[in-house]
């Protein structure tokens, strides 16, 4: 399945949660904001949101700023 | 006797706000906040880089201080609306300083679509402090729109200019009464930052010549020394400046006989 994270095409295994795919990503999730197709998407649903086939996804986090 | 700094009916005891961009090593983050002793800073919001697995800034930062996102990146109030509300979601609070910049060179905020922008979030419930230049309309407009302060530039982001706008600033400090003016940008030293307080500014947000001095742990220290000077020498209501001498003991009688 090929969708695009943070600008980048990406292949992906089908069927998978936002919450799987984050955690093979093995990020630390504090302070994490997703987006798909430029809509937030809560916190709370990432476990019940499958990721589709063309999907732009948008995973953001705070960094020093001034 | 209480001298708070009070923004959104929340009282500070700082008046030091301090942005968290810039530091070399970020390690050193932590410590600088506490030696500044800042109860607000400042971050931005950006894609996380997935190639590098950075650690989290968030840990850098102590518990119990306000997470003020910067909407930089965006060039318009539309963009600085959807990093407000992208922010809002990461759950660390709805404290936002809008910076619409659409100006590489000098960085200068576009002062009508932060007004635009303040009043769209200002009506969501977000606490906006907007970052503007120095224009007593412009800050009324603000006021206006909801904007919990003001954020005057002192000179150009990272410049360490220092105050090169003190004549408008001053006329912000006289004219807008009903919420906080915080000097934000180009203060490049601690003298500096004590100038702007001594002029009456209720609160100065410094990160360039923290975060790049060689010391930014001392010079965190440094600076908040200076902020606290500045502000009691403020309510201490300084003397006249004089254009002749005036000497300060009476004249000696007895060595003229």
């Amino acid at each position: 399945m090929q969708i695009t994270v943070n600008g980048n095409n990406k292949e992906i295994e089908p069927d998978m949660s936002i919450f799987q795919y984050l955690s093979k990503l093995q990020l630390d999730l504090a302070g994490v904001v997703v987006e798909i197709n430029q809509k937030i998407i809560k916190k709370h649903e990432w476990d019940k949101i499958e990721i589709k086939n063309g999907d732009m996804l948008e995973l953001i986090s705070f960094v020093g700023g001034g | 006797m209480e001298d708070h700094l009070i923004i959104a009916n929340k009282k500070f005891r700082s008046r030091f706000l301090l942005g968290t961009g810039k530091f070399k090593h970020k390690d050193e983050l932590r410590r600088t906040i506490l030696a500044a002793e800042a109860e607000i800073v400042t971050v931005a919001l950006r894609r996380i880089d997935l190639e590098k697995n950075e650690d989290n800034i968030l840990s850098y930062i102590p518990d119990n201080i306000i997470l003020m996102t910067n909407t930089s990146g965006a060039r318009n109030a539309a963009e600085a609306v959807r990093i407000a509300r992208i922010a809002r979601e990461a759950g660390y609070g709805n404290w936002v300083k809008i910076e619409v910049i659409n100006d590489s060179k000098y960085l200068l905020p576009d002062n009508a679509e932060t007004i635009k922008a303040t009043q769209i979030l200002a009506a969501e419930g977000f606490v906006v402090l907007p970052y503007m230049q120095p224009d007593l309309y412009a800050a009324r407009a603000l006021v206006e729109a909801g904007a919990a302060a003001v954020m005057p530039l002192g000179s150009l982001i990272g410049s360490n200019q220092g105050i090169k706008m003190e004549t408008m600033i001053e006329i912000l400090i006289s004219e807008i009464k009903m919420v906080p003016i915080i000097v934000d940008a180009g203060i490049g030293r601690p003298s500096q930052a004590a100038y702007a307080m001594e002029m009456g500014a209720d609160a100065v947000l410094i990160n360039t010549a923290v975060a790049t001095a060689d010391n930014p742990v001392l010079m965190a220290a440094a600076f908040a020394k200076s902020i606290v000077a500045g502000r009691l020498a403020y309510l201490a209501k300084m003397a006249n400046v004089n254009i002749s001498a005036e000497a300060s003991s009476p004249l000696t009688g007895f060595l003229r006989a």
